[in-house]
């Protein structure tokens, strides 16, 4: 039973870790990257090369290309690094194409990107996906399986912690600010002089690399990294979070990854019983469906929306406590920050 | 109208911004926009710029401010080639378009909608990620006090920490107006500023322009409320098919037959 | 040379299939402007359908009938119900986006819930391969070309409904500019339900023979086919049926072709790679028009 928390403890902060990526991504900068499980994806892939050795060795069962045998956090600090290269490529792809083809255009390239890794079995060992992958640390921590879990969780922990921090001075920054006006309007972004094209790359490297380090967390705990874990439908399942949680607010964020990522899948577990395994498969799909487009339709700042931000004239200059006001046009309840 | 004197961002007294186009060619799928157009605006005017619909007004304006490029043609704006230059590089270097259709960011606060603005932010800095609120706060601070400033200049600081979008369609004008104004511009392009608003609210807005102007700013303004022109604009320039037909003040302009023949009436 | 001839044979039963989808979904984005990702879930309900009465015993033009049916059906429905009320709201292109894909999750676990989450089979009698056909290396059996005929008798007989009726010029100018057309008299909501309940009846028509052309599917077949779909879509224009079939028609030989040289799976990945193109240096594909000038007001 401990050993089920702290599996759920750990994948929930994993989940958190991804979803503030989406919503430096989508949340904060407003880019429509339907690509986005690759971000986490090629995190995972790169930490799991970078900790199994060269392909050659444990009797070559699994094909891969490069391979190293680096120490504990390295892997998964490179993992934050690729995928933040390929946040770039994305942001620079972003330039050339219109709002409108942007989301098909990584949805394609989500696709595509799992049919070649499938097919082209060298590069990441194919269907099978690279497995046995060793924890960290394992060889220096003597520790019992429940005790490696609990670390690991504080880990995890620590992670999500030093990325709160981050994001919230990201938020309070200029910065988050001329990210939010180029969601709100890029042309008019443009015409007061903001570099447009620049501040999305940053903001797909910044949230890719989030993504990317959760991927890596995830794969050095689980050991194992397949295709049939990255499909398009994950990115579905990041959006669901972010938009039943509330786009543009961390906590927001973090409740939508619990509801949507956690709770719906592992609720059936504590339910009797009542038909086949399969079916409860898929009506946890629907229900996810059904919930996101209810969500969309009555709520679509998410269950705890984007605060506002207040200030004071008075000397010094300091944003201020205000208590909750009524509604916005939209319908929903706006909640002024302390 | 004298052109006023104002500061510009290196604190130099400046009277505004120059704007010469020469030749300048629009076309697109066939269709001429824009063809051999030539005029100036020296610095500290406002320039009204009328015409039927349909005469290019609007797209000499989009190609000048660079949203579409130029067939043909150059334009020099205080002496130096602009032709074809993209919005932001254009807004860095002073010079700002405001659309016809107001574009606020919606989700901004009015207030966060002018901080947003100011250029040369160190907090907008992608390390602002990382570093301490101090390595930023101070300019910050001065930005905001400036901003509210504005908003008290131009009456919307009761609507400071609203947000934008739930302004009035006058008051998103002056908005926009004063966003530009952070940007510490010395030539303002204005694609119909008085479309849709409320006809009580335009003498204020007309006041505000001429407040803009004796600030050190030059005005380059297409309109077709010819009133609101010609209590405004120091000079006129008539435009049909994409091309001028004249130039002057609103009582020399209605001298003139085939001005009064295309396009005004009394 | 033989192996590359009956390679662009089978193409020809491939790029059949592909373009009665395409042409389906052109349809439906020159109407509602709206990229439906969803077509692939309703293509399979089709299939699905299809499968299920030639399970009870009809034959093809049975299976197709229901197909169309359900599709046309289904696809209405949807519209009516779901993707014009969220644009009513607002939603943007991207937001339309999961609203399709959304429903295509609901869709599909609704066909995996009820009908179980195998891999279904045809289980057709081999047929021999047509004689005449095989002497020039097609190697076609009668199903092959009942289905190639079918779809060129399809969306030949779309193209004069588009062209030649009335009907049809009203779609076509609903289509251009809704407003325009509702000021001409043209009861444009009641030509956008015709227009899903063709398309859709195209897309599950799509499904049925897609069943048989394939042999096997699963219900998350529809949207690795729609990735393809859409490829000869953008190829031959938005909005513009007889391009989606050209491009229907390139694709499918080309990738037929292609199977001969390279691994199979990689042929899919050759289409999309056609797309990605397309979508970077030429998003109005073959025959589209050119984007007019950008919003000048803006």
């Amino acid at each position: 039973m401990t050993y089920y928390i702290t599996t759920i403890l750990v994948y929930l902060g994993i989940d958190v870790l991804a979803i503030w990526g989406l919503n430096v991504q989508y949340g904060l900068c407003g880019v429509y990257n339907f690509g986005f499980i690759l971000f986490q994806a090629s995190g995972a892939y790169t930490a799991a090369i970078l900790t199994l050795g060269p392909s050659s060795g444990n009797g070559g069962y699994q094909s891969y290309f490069f391979g190293a045998s680096l120490p504990f956090p390295l892997p998964i600090l490179v993992a934050g690094v690729v995928a933040a290269i390929i946040g770039v490529i994305f942001g620079l792809l972003t330039r050339r194409v219109g709002e409108d083809y942007l989301a098909v255009l990584t949805f394609v390239l989500a696709v595509v990107a799992i049919l070649v890794v499938s097919a082209a079995v060298s590069f990441l060992n194919g269907p099978a996906g690279l497995s046995s992958v060793p924890q960290p640390l394992t060889s220096v921590l003597h520790v019992s399986l429940i005790a490696y879990s609990w670390l690991y969780v504080v880990f995890v922990a620590l992670v999500c912690l030093l990325a709160y921090f981050s994001l919230r001075l990201l938020a309070r920054a200029p910065l988050g600010r001329v990210m939010r006006a180029v969601r709100e309007n890029e042309k008019a972004a443009a015409s007061v002089g903001k570099n447009v094209g620049g501040l999305r790359i940053f903001a797909l490297a910044y949230g890719g690399a989030l993504a990317g380090i959760s991927g890596a967390l995830l794969v050095l705990f689980i050991s194992t990294w397949s295709p049939g874990s990255w499909e398009y439908a994950e990115t579905l399942t990041a959006f669901s979070a972010i938009i039943v949680g509330g786009t543009g607010n961390l906590y927001g964020a973090a409740l939508g990854a619990f509801v949507v990522q956690i709770l719906i899948f592992e609720l059936p577990r504590f339910l009797p019983q009542v038909s086949a395994a399969n079916l409860v498969g898929s009506l946890q799909w629907i229900v996810i469906g059904v919930l996101t487009l209810g969500f969309m339709w009555w709520r679509p700042q998410g269950l705890l929306p984007e605060r506002k931000r207040s200030y004071d004239i008075s000397w010094p200059v300091r944003q201020r406590t205000v208590r909750p006001i009524g509604t916005t046009p939209a319908g929903g309840v706006e909640m002024e920050r302390e | 109208m004298t052109s006023g004197v104002g500061v510009d961002r290196k604190g130099q007294a400046t009277r505004g911004g120059e704007l010469v186009v020469e030749g300048l060619r629009r076309e697109f799928g066939g269709t001429v926009a824009v063809d051999d157009l030539t005029f100036a605006v020296r610095p500290g005017e406002i320039v009204g710029l009328v015409g039927p619909n349909g005469a290019g007004k609007s797209t000499a304006l989009a190609v000048i401010a660079g949203v579409l490029p130029a067939s043909k043609g150059r334009v020099l704006f205080n002496g130096q080639q602009i032709t074809g230059h993209l919005p932001h590089k254009l807004a860095r270097a002073g010079l700002v378009r405001i659309p016809q259709i107001s574009q606020e960011f919606g989700r901004l606060t009015t207030l966060e909608n002018l901080c947003v603005a100011a250029p040369h932010q160190r907090g907008e800095r992608f390390r602002s990620a990382w570093l301490p609120r101090r390595s930023w706060a101070g300019q910050e601070d001065a930005v905001i006090r400036e901003a509210f400033e504005l908003l008290e200049r131009f009456n919307l600081a009761a609507k400071a920490n609203d947000y934008a979008e739930t302004l009035s369609g006058g008051q998103k004008r002056l908005l926009e107006l004063a966003r530009a104004l952070m940007v510490k511009p010395s030539l303002l392009l204005l694609d119909e500023p008085m479309a849709g608003v409320n006809p009580r609210f335009m003498e204020t807005v007309e006041d505000c322009l001429e407040e803009v102007r004796r600030s050190g700013v030059s005005l380059l303004i297409v309109e077709h409320r010819l009133d609101s022109v010609e209590r405004l604009c120091d000079r006129v320039i008539v435009m049909a098919q994409g091309r001028v037909l004249a130039e002057g003040t609103m009582a020399e302009l209605r001298e003139m037959p085939p001005v009064v023949e295309a396009y005004l009436v009394g | 040379m033989s192996i590359l001839i009956s390679a662009v044979g089978f193409g020809l039963v491939t790029a059949a299939v592909t373009a009665l989808a395409a042409v389906g979904f052109t349809l439906q984005v020159g109407i509602s402007n709206v990229f439906n990702f969803s077509y692939g879930a309703v293509m399979i309900t089709g299939t699905y359908i299809g499968y299920a009465v030639n399970s009870a015993g009809g034959g093809l033009a049975a299976a197709c009938l229901a197909g169309a049916a359900a599709g046309a059906v289904l696809s209405a429905l949807a519209n009516r119900l779901l993707f014009v009320r969220f644009i009513g709201r607002g939603v943007n292109r991207f937001g339309m986006l999961i609203v399709c894909l959304q429903f295509a999750v609901i869709v599909q676990n609704l066909l995996q819930a009820i009908a179980g989450d195998t891999f279904f089979t045809y289980n057709l009698s081999a047929e021999p391969p047509i004689g005449f056909l095989k002497s020039v290396d097609f190697i076609l059996d009668p199903t092959q070309v009942t289905i190639i005929i079918l779809a060129v008798v399809v969306i030949a007989g779309l193209t004069l409904l588009l062209e030649m009726t009335r009907l049809g010029r009203a779609m076509r100018a609903t289509a251009g500019n809704s407003s325009l057309a509702r000021a001409c008299g043209i009861r444009t909501a009641r030509i956008i339900d015709i227009t899903w309940l063709i398309s859709g009846g195209l897309c599950g028509l799509a499904g049925v023979i897609f069943g048989y052309s394939v042999g096997a599917f699963q219900s998350s077949s529809g949207t690795d086919f729609l990735t393809v779909v859409f490829a000869a879509t953008m190829l031959g224009g938005l909005g513009r049926p007889l391009g989606a079939a050209l491009g229907a028609l390139v694709i499918g030989i080309a990738m037929s072709v292609l199977a001969v040289y390279i691994q199979s799976d990689m042929t899919q990945v050759a289409a999309l790679g056609i797309l990605i193109l397309i979508i970077l240096f030429r998003p109005r594909g073959l025959f589209g028009s050119a984007v007019s000038t950008k919003e000048l007001a803006t």
